[in-house]
């Protein structure tokens, strides 16, 4: 069988652009290396008894429109905004995000805003032409890619508490330094806005999946892109599989970041110059660490908790970050999981996240001795908050950055998939003359959390993926 | 001492000589004040130029009053400490030849990148250099500058060069921001965008005598009133808002309807009643407003010429100390945070190589410029000065071996120095970042008080030794009384 498309992935982004494209009549097959559909949105049990999603708290909004053209309100996705508070040793500091007042209320609401314009204006581009003033056209938030964050906080009227939790909030998991220009895009890139419901979301996102018709292919790896025809015309013709197997299509979507991409399908001489200096110049940036803690007991609090938030701090573990030291502070974010499901009574699920973890450290691998090191910090940013923690651990495993790049795929375990910075995001990359998911490989398309859509909401890189192809279906660039 | 003048120039500087000399060509009654006792301000500090406005150098005829430079196009020279040296000069020849030695692909990128940022440079001219609005806002607005403008020069030079040597001798162009920071690269294609002695992107060495000196006679021939040492106190403001002269420290009153400052926004705005003249909301983004990259001058003087060692490099050149182009990102951030950086970065410079006028006879002298540094260090400037005169020279001497044993003096113009003489918030007049270098010209030279405007380092995109505040400040002055 010939199907019109395959998608390589079946994460949010995969299986939204697989709903797009099977309500739209297509036939589609989601081609998924692991043994389940649902990417970073599912949990997994890391000590008996107790589960959580190892990589992420929670997701970003799916855009309104998108999340009822896929159906996933009636099938129980739920959006449930998350509170935050960051806590320093001797005073602690509430914001319920989009709830709060004064001018923080303002700074949120419009990085809010303009995601959400964001996320719209790239859905809506690809149902048509692209025309030469889209150009022109700035996109919500490009004054912030030219400006810091700390500059940005600063001119906002803000409390100080409010403008160390806020900065913390914006860069936690990541190692953006507020202070250089360009980092106040982070405003817009923060993640998990949504509080737990992941599992759902995948689940609603299955079963819309599983409504529109189609397919699925688990446990073997997309290794190949097969093409036909000359240099100009080439035409996608299948996916090969990891054991050499086939599978035929007219067109694909790869949710794999950019590197990986282009690195898995194909070889350097088999593409054209520019797009191999394009893809060798995106920059990634893995960051993040996560340790994931079983509790005997649950602690008090709710939503994220920023722990001892300074920008100066923030700023330094940066440095650190860069030149592949584990920072002496690193920014840490602590989530209560108040899902029941997720650990026996009586017990509960704490996970903390780390921001400013290299992926590559200056003196060598991730040993047992490194990671060691970042329970400790975790506990230390733990005990802070709930004092006495340590007595009611029971388990923990942590995550570092290459765990991540193994089990997601994601290239530096960047779960952003390229580094939020000016030049790579609204519009900017990968190659800002073609239309965002397009490459200049005829029938290929992107749909991974680097692109514009994907860094600030989720389902948004794969359902413009879907619409652009079928955009050109419509157009008979695709036969 | 009173008196009664058209306009009043605060400074005599560069920009404010021009400043003062376009308006008295103009038929004005011009006083520059200046709180020195010699004129020239920053210029006096500069050991290289790159941004003097040929505008200013034809339409003064400087050229007649005795400008000239001693080295006409200084080729960039990147020291290493492996020895290997980076020479990129105007001929691409000889720049890809020592780019090889690090990296054959990086040669080989030499000539197209250079290509590449003349084209961008040629294309952002008009909105540096031309005082005409729709052709600014044109350019600001083509995707070409927008993509520039979020791009930082670390994230530029990736994608053209492997090495850190060719990458770090480029980069000090852009000290004006960190190279991570969006924007910077557009700070690469401003440096390009120069024209000296009619070579674009070129970096001139001054002769000892000639560039003060020419805006000196310039402004003398047209008839500019110039007091030195008479530092101003204040710019009075009358009551509705619009200036009416200035007081002087010395209790003097001198009447003018308008006041051109070559002192920075913040200094020009923060004299006590152009202050009380603010807007709430002025005031607030006054207090704000950031200052920018704070640099030094440490100038040695060796009784032999200095030498670099290691092969092939030129004397009249222009030399960047950083191992790598993170090196500056790094000194950024400690100078951010207050400290002195590990690693100092810098451009170093023999001016009596290029002119033997610069030293007395027998001496030589070797002058480095150092940024990024903060704005007060931990410790204070003043304990700090040794310390750092011990860096530059221990930096140095890896470079020039004999340096140590031929040192017969050494002089350190810290950030706090340059301020207390100069009277200079920073080396750029503010601080410098995308909204600043892609703005309308006359958001740069006006302030919200009427009468009062600036023509210093503020006035330009990135403050420089250029004359061009002067130019747009003149322009400012002449448009709006067309309008009127």
């Amino acid at each position: 069988m010939r199907y019109d498309a395959a998608i390589i992935g079946a994460g949010a982004e995969g299986l939204a652009a697989a709903i797009v494209l099977g309500q739209a009549g297509l036939r589609v097959i989601v081609i998924e290396r692991g043994s389940q559909a649902g990417g970073r949105l599912l949990a997994r049990q890391f000590h008996p008894g107790f589960r959580c999603p190892p990589f992420v708290d929670g997701v970003d909004e799916v855009p309104a429109p998108l999340f009822w053209r896929l159906d996933l309100a009636r099938r129980g996705a739920i959006a449930a905004p998350r509170t935050s508070s960051a806590v320093w040793p001797d005073r602690r500091h509430t914001l319920a995000l989009g709830a709060c007042g004064g001018a923080a209320a303002k700074l949120l609401a419009v990085a809010g805003e303009r995601r959400r314009e964001i996320a719209e204006r790239v859905l809506e581009m690809q149902t048509r032409p692209l025309f030469r003033r889209d150009e022109m056209r700035a996109w919500p938030g490009e004054d912030w890619a030219t400006r810091s964050l700390a500059d940005v906080l600063a001119r906002a009227a803000l409390s100080d508490d409010e403008r160390e939790h806020i900065a913390a909030w914006a860069l936690s998991g990541a190692a953006a330094d507020p202070f250089i220009d360009g980092s106040a895009l982070q405003l817009l890139g923060a993640g998990g806005r949504l509080a737990g419901g992941t599992e759902r979301l995948a689940g609603a996102l299955i079963a819309a999946a599983k409504a529109a018709g189609v397919d699925f292919s688990f446990g073997l790896e997309a290794s190949d892109l097969h093409r036909r025809g000359g240099d100009r015309d080439a035409r996608i013709t299948g996916i090969g599989l990891a054991d050499g197997s086939e599978i035929a299509a007219r067109s694909a979507i790869s949710t794999l970041d950019l590197k990986r991409t282009f690195l898995t399908f194909f070889t350097w001489n088999s593409l054209p110059n520019a797009v191999v200096q394009r893809v060798n110049a995106f920059r990634v940036a893995g960051s993040t660490a996560r340790v994931l803690f079983a509790l005997d007991r649950m602690p008090a609090g709710d939503g994220a908790i920023h722990v001892a938030p300074s920008l100066e701090r923030l700023s330094e573990a940066s440095q650190s970050w860069r030149n592949g030291v584990l920072a002496e502070h690193l920014p840490a974010t602590l989530n209560v999981a108040r899902d029941p499901s997720l650990a026996p009574p009586s017990g509960a699920v704490v996970t903390a996240t780390l921001g400013a973890v290299p992926f590559r450290l200056f003196d060598g691998a991730w040993t047992r001795e490194k990671r060691e090191l970042l329970r400790r910090r975790a506990l230390e940013a733990a005990e802070l908050v709930w004092p006495g923690f340590a007595d009611s651990v029971v388990a923990a495993e942590v995550v570092a950055p290459p765990d991540i790049e193994d089990a997601l795929g994601v290239t530096d375990g960047d779960l952003n998939g390229g580094e939020i910075a000016a030049d790579q995001t609204l519009g900017a990359e990968p190659w800002s003359e073609e239309a965002l998911p397009r490459t200049p490989i005829a029938g290929l398309y992107l749909a991974g959390s680097y692109l514009t859509a994907g860094a600030f909401a989720t389902c948004a890189a794969g359902a413009a993926a879907a619409n652009a192809l079928l955009a050109d279906r419509a157009r008979g660039r695709l036969r | 001492m009173t008196g009664s003048y058209d306009a009043i120039v605060i400074g005599a500087g560069v920009n404010g000589l021009a400043a003062a000399s376009y308006l008295a060509f103009a038929g004005k009654r011009v006083l520059v004040l200046e709180a020195r006792d010699r004129p020239g301000g920053l210029a006096n500090v500069a050991c290289t130029l790159y941004a003097l406005d040929p505008g200013v150098v034809r339409e003064l005829k400087l050229a007649r009053r005795g400008l000239r430079f001693a080295v006409r196009d200084a080729p960039l020279v990147g020291l290493r400490n492996d020895g290997r040296h980076v020479v990129l000069a105007r001929d691409s020849y000889t720049s890809a030849r020592s780019l090889a030695v690090h990296s054959p692909a990086d040669a080989k990128a030499w000539t197209e990148f250079r290509r590449e940022r003349f084209a961008l440079a040629r294309a952002l001219r008009p909105l540096w250099w031309r005082a005409d609005s729709r052709a600014t806002r044109a350019a600001a607005a083509s995707a070409q500058v927008r993509r520039l403008a979020r791009l930082g020069a670390s994230a530029w030079l990736d994608i053209w060069f492997e090495s850190d040597a060719a990458k770090s001798a480029l980069g000090f162009d852009a000290h004006a921001l960190s190279p991570l920071a969006a924007g910077s690269a557009l700070l690469l294609v401003w440096r390009t965008a120069q024209e000296m002695s009619g070579l674009q992107g070129a970096t001139t060495l001054p002769r000892a005598s000639g560039v003060i000196e020419a805006f000196v006679s310039t402004a003398r021939i047209a008839g500019v009133e110039t007091r030195m040492a008479s530092a101003v106190s204040d710019v009075l403001v009358d009551g509705d808002g619009a200036v009416r002269g200035v007081a002087l420290l010395s209790g003097d009153l001198v009447s003018a309807p308008l006041i051109v400052s070559s002192l920075s926004r913040r200094s020009s705005l923060s004299f006590p009643s152009p202050l009380a003249a603010l807007a709430f909301g002025e005031r607030a983004a006054l207090a704000k407003a950031r200052t920018g990259v704070q640099a030094a001058r440490v100038t040695l003087t060796l009784d032999v010429a200095p030498t670099i060692s290691g092969s092939g490099v030129p004397r009249n050149g222009r030399l960047v100390v950083a191992e790598r182009l993170e090196s500056f990102a790094v000194a950024h951030a400690a100078a951010r945070a207050g400290r002195l950086p590990e690693e100092l970065t810098m451009e170093v410079t023999f001016p009596a190589a290029a002119d033997p006028a610069f030293a007395p006879p027998g001496r030589h002298l070797v002058c480095a410029l150092v940024a990024p540094l903060p704005q007060t260090v931990e410790g204070g400037w003043r304990s700090n000065k040794p310390l750092l005169a011990a860096k530059v020279v221990a930096a140095l001497t890896r470079h020039i071996p004999h340096l140590a044993e031929h040192l017969t003096g050494v002089d350190v113009l810290t950030p706090e120095d340059v301020h207390a003489t100069y009277g200079a918030d920073d080396a750029f007049g503010g601080a410098v970042d995308v909204a600043r270098l892609l703005a309308d010209w006359r958001a740069r030279v006006e302030t919200p008080v009427k009468g009062l405007i600036l023509c210093g380092a503020a006035a330009d995109p990135v403050g420089a030794v250029s004359g061009r505040g002067g130019r747009m400040a003149a322009a400012y002055v002449f448009e709006t009384e067309g309008r009127r």
